[in-house]
């Protein structure tokens, strides 16, 4: 007599979207190190200062890489911010969860909207 | 008429064959997938095992893995589910036969929890009332409904993956207790859950929460741990380096 083992599988991630939501998140934390990594390596090299004539952001591959990044931080902070709100030590509704997600959101568009408007301006470059 | 159809995984320990067999059941509008089985079970003379107590999703014993997602058989009814219904053991778990698991693991996890308060064990016969105010009690409430059915830890893919993990309802049950105004034991408590293969295991998928029958939210109760055990060590760690004596030169 023996007792059936069950183990999930390799591929348990893809068995439902909520699932495929985290390994999303947990791929795009991967990415953004990665990224972060590159860019602790420039400032080494002090490559910031030009960096689109040096090293690694000359290659082909840079520009696509770049927009890779962008789009995991994306990713990995939208579904952070959505767990977010599960961590706070107060009995909050799922209503509640909704609302504290979509303020946290507003928050993340203004951070960035204003970073962003900010390093791209032309008065960056004078 | 239409009929429903239910195919059951089948397992036998003694020739630790598995398979499915199918069974057609008639329709009914309130049938639950309970019922459906126990219909099976006379139609077939009672050869499929599984468990079964309240028929009101009370009791937590018949959970199982309907059509892909863990669910309590007896709130599930079977026209809301699509054709065919597919049942199977819950996941995780080891299969003793059909869809009967050996949940002792997970059971024997819920002791790390300390699921009691020092009132409790002091003074077994109290000498007065020990009153909670509604508000403390609603602090408390949403994780005092676990039934202890299963189906977290069937749906946790790090518990599958790592039998050691604390688990979900076991968080649920200590978050509990921790907010419990008349426990006084949450530092004890809080170095059981914060061991090794305590709440720090948990990645927070969220997939306890999304099948928990009574809205328990064990992932909402861990990560709140998490931050809570964050908190409990630092005190610790800094009573430490207070209370250590400093080395006359």
């Amino acid at each position: 007599m023996k007792y059936l083992e069950q183990k999930p599988g390799a591929f348990w991630w893809t068995r439902n979207l909520n699932c495929l939501i985290y390994f999303t998140r947990e791929i795009a934390g991967i990415m953004l190190g990665a990224w972060a990594f590159i860019i602790v390596l420039a400032i080494n090299a002090n490559f910031m200062l030009n960096m689109s004539d040096h090293g690694i952001f000359t290659w082909p591959t840079a520009t696509l890489f770049q927009y890779i990044a962008l789009i995991a931080s994306i990713i990995h902070s939208i579904t952070w911010l959505h767990a977010i709100p599960k961590t706070i030590p107060l009995n909050i509704s799922k209503k509640g969860h909704i609302i504290a997600y979509l303020i946290l959101l507003a928050i993340w568009i203004s951070i960035f909207w204003l970073t962003t408007s900010a390093f791209l301006s032309p008065k960056s470059y004078d | 008429m239409r009929n429903f159809i239910i195919k059951i995984q089948r397992y036998n320990p003694e020739t630790e064959k598995i398979y499915f067999e199918e069974h057609t059941v008639p329709y009914t509008k309130d049938l639950t997938v309970l019922d459906a089985l126990n219909f099976i079970k006379e139609k077939t003379g009672g050869e499929i095992a599984y468990r079964w107590a309240c028929r009101m999703g009370i009791c937590g014993s018949c959970g199982a893995i309907i059509n892909g997602k863990p669910a309590l058989m007896c709130s599930t009814f079977c026209v809301q589910l699509k054709q065919p219904i597919t049942l199977q053991p819950l996941a995780n778990f080891k299969v003793i036969k059909d869809l009967i698991v050996d949940t002792d693991d997970a059971m024997n996890k819920f002791r790390a929890a300390m699921p009691y308060t020092e009132f409790q064990k002091k003074h077994l016969e109290p000498q007065h009332e020990t009153l909670q105010t509604p508000a403390q009690l609603n602090r408390l409430k949403q994780t005092s409904q676990c039934i202890k059915c299963m189906l977290c830890y069937a749906a946790c893919p790090v518990y599958g993956l790592k039998q050691e993990f604390i688990g979900p309802a076991a968080g649920a049950l200590a978050q509990r207790y921790n907010l419990d105004t008349r426990d006084n034991i949450k530092n004890q408590r809080m170095d059981s859950i914060t061991a090794e293969n305590g709440i720090y295991n948990c990645s927070f998928i969220g997939e306890c929460s999304r099948v928990c029958p009574k809205n328990v939210d064990p992932a909402a109760a861990l990560q709140k741990l998490k931050v809570a055990g964050i908190i409990h060590t630092a005190k610790k760690t800094a009573k430490s380096i207070l209370k250590t004596p400093k080395k006359s030169s």
